[in-house]
């Protein structure tokens, strides 16, 4: 087993409360660093990963840097000598030889976080500047591929897939490695609770106290007022902001019937087993 | 592969190089009997080094050895500051063994020579350099290949190898490659055709594109700009002193942790303490919004008064 707990999800899951309330909680900083987020970088960050490369991974091709991540995940986690987090969107997928992305070597866990996709539209049309229609066609891509390959990105392009996709390949891995899921939506209504349960699996100690006071510190009313006076360092290039409602069931405000068919046909199966629908 | 017999004289980062590999991606010239001539040569490299200090993912470090094996490349056993041996894999396109070799292999002997690599690239303005550093993607090789666009003279554009004048005791960058590295899209902005560049590897959207000429000698530094891109809307800069000038330039080495094992600890750390005392250093960020002509003139202009 190794020390990396991965904090999965599909984008726009809550995924970023979860590592800020982590950081916030575990990892002591000057309360005047916004958006403190250094200890748990994402896991396609360029830099990170050419420094257990050793060599550019921008000499690498694409096919290369497949086969290599999971050798650098294992590395880092060998490295790190004790628990780690590490922030992932990719779907979970093989390298071109078969290896699993993520091994037991490397990891410790994963914390996958689901949030109802009906939610996720509006968020995500907003973080990548598009209309909410395009943001449901993306969230229906199969082959979908976040960042790009023909140039330099300071994230390394990954697999993403469709919502349902990310979800089944995650849920249904055989990786054989412990999954803890987590709805965005039971994290919202009770979060002293579930942020709990995410320390016990991570086998991390923490008096009620500071995990209300983490949670306090992280609050999103908090962060919005936090992104107006300093940006928010991992914003869309073409989103005007990252934090915006944060809230759960907006979409029947927000989402036309039309558009709610819509994403209900493509996801309907997967929303079902969650206990979306 | 080249003759074994024919023999290709080079001078980059402060050495000479007596290479069994031509380089275009080199200055050709004839060792002077000042300098090391590191000899490169085609030969056997061992599956494990015996010193064994520390070993990653691929490389293995050893006091004063560095080996590198690249999957269906080559490997790379870099030995005493003073010698590179190539062990090339069947078939292997000399073109991809120059990639690894010109980064990985020279910085690994850079740090045996007890230089200070540099992730920056640099360009000369009124006699002394300028770097710009960072982390990959952040727009190293595009703004010295901007500056090269407006008539600069680039003097490398990924690692710099700072080195310390052995009388003076000045800090000076040495001349890197006569070639940038560039993406194509960072092509296609800088309005250069794919065929004035050549593909780096197949597979990779990433060309060389040859420049006419670098330095032909060490040059003063004038400050080190520590790039990075953010997503505001004004373009920031500020000086970096004290713990945050040091963290950057630490973060920025080329391969530190070679460092260690290869038992160069302390001339490293001095050099390092020299750079940080010795050098101007500003944060330089760029919103990502901003397109790069008002940034290379708002950087322009900064240089030009904080001469």
């Amino acid at each position: 087993m190794g020390n990396i707990i991965w904090l999965c999800s599909y984008p726009k899951s809550g995924n970023t409360w979860l590592r800020l309330f982590l950081c916030e909680l575990l990892y002591p900083h000057n309360s005047n660093q916004p958006f403190y987020l250094d200890p748990i970088p994402t896991a396609t960050t360029r830099s990170l990963l050419d420094h257990y490369a050793d060599v550019e991974l921008s000499d690498l091709t694409d096919h290369e840097v497949r086969e290599l991540r999971p050798l650098l995940y294992e590395e880092l986690s060998s490295k790190a000598g004790e628990t780690v987090f590490l922030k992932l969107h990719d779907a979970c997928s093989r390298t071109p030889t078969g290896k699993p992305l993520i091994s037991q070597n490397a990891t410790k866990g994963m914390v996958y976080i689901v949030r109802n996709p009906l939610d996720i539209v509006a968020s995500y049309a907003f973080h990548l500047n598009k209309t909410i229609d395009e943001a449901i066609a993306k969230m229906n891509e199969q082959e979908s591929i976040a960042s790009a390959k023909d140039k330099l990105n300071p994230q390394i392009p990954y697999l993403l897939g469709s919502w349902s996709y990310h979800v089944q390949s995650w849920l249904e891995n055989d990786y054989a490695i412990p999954v803890f899921v987590l709805k965005y939506e039971d994290l919202f209504a009770e979060p002293v609770n579930w942020f709990s349960k995410v320390l016990n699996f991570a086998h991390l100690q923490c008096t009620e106290d500071e995990i209300i006071r983490a949670i306090e510190a992280t609050d999103f009313q908090k962060l919005k007022e936090e992104e107006d006076q300093n940006p928010f360092p991992e914003k869309h290039i073409n989103a005007p902001r990252f934090f915006r409602k944060g809230q759960v069931q907006n979409w029947r405000e927000e989402l036309s019937s039309q558009q709610v068919n819509r994403i209900i046909s493509d996801h309907g199966k997967m929303m079902k087993k969650l206990g979306y629908l | 592969m080249a003759e074994e017999t024919k023999r290709f004289y080079y001078y980059a980062n402060g050495v000479y190089l007596d290479s069994c590999m031509k380089f275009p991606e080199l200055t050709p010239a004839y060792p002077s009997s000042e300098k090391t001539v590191v000899k490169i040569e085609f030969g056997q490299t061992p599956e494990k080094l015996e010193n064994l200090k520390a070993k990653g993912v691929r490389f293995q470090a050893a006091p004063n050895e560095f080996l590198l094996p690249i999957d269906d490349v080559a490997t790379f056993w870099v030995k005493n500051g003073d010698h590179i041996i190539i062990q090339p894999e069947p078939r292997v396109n000399e073109s991809e063994i120059r990639v690894f070799f010109l980064a990985s292999a020279m910085g690994a002997l850079a740090h045996q020579r007890r230089q200070f690599p540099l992730h920056a690239s640099a360009i000369m303005y009124n006699g002394k350099a300028i770097l710009f550093s960072g982390d990959s993607g952040v727009g190293k090789s595009t703004l010295a290949g901007l500056f090269h666009k407006k008539g600069y003279q680039v003097i490398t554009d990924d690692i710099s190898i700072i080195d310390k004048e052995k009388n003076t005791g000045q800090l000076l960058i040495e001349p890197g490659y006569i070639q940038l590295k560039l993406w194509e899209d960072t092509m296609n902005s800088l309005h250069i055709g794919k065929k004035e560049g050549v593909l780096l590897r197949p597979g990779l959207k990433k060309y060389g594109y040859p420049i006419s000429s670098i330095p032909k000698k060490p040059l003063e530094i004038q400050a080190i700009y520590a790039l990075s891109v953010y997503p505001g809307k004004e373009i920031l800069v500020r000086p970096l002193e004290g713990w945050e000038k040091f963290r950057h330039i630490k973060k920025r080495t080329f391969r530190q942790k070679l460092v260690d094992p290869m038992g160069y600890t302390e001339p490293h750390y001095r050099l390092l303490e020299d750079i940080c005392q010795s050098l101007p250093a500003f944060q330089l960020q760029r919103p990502f919004e901003e397109g790069y002509t008002t940034f290379v003139e708002f950087v322009e202009n900064h240089f030009q008064t904080n001469q």
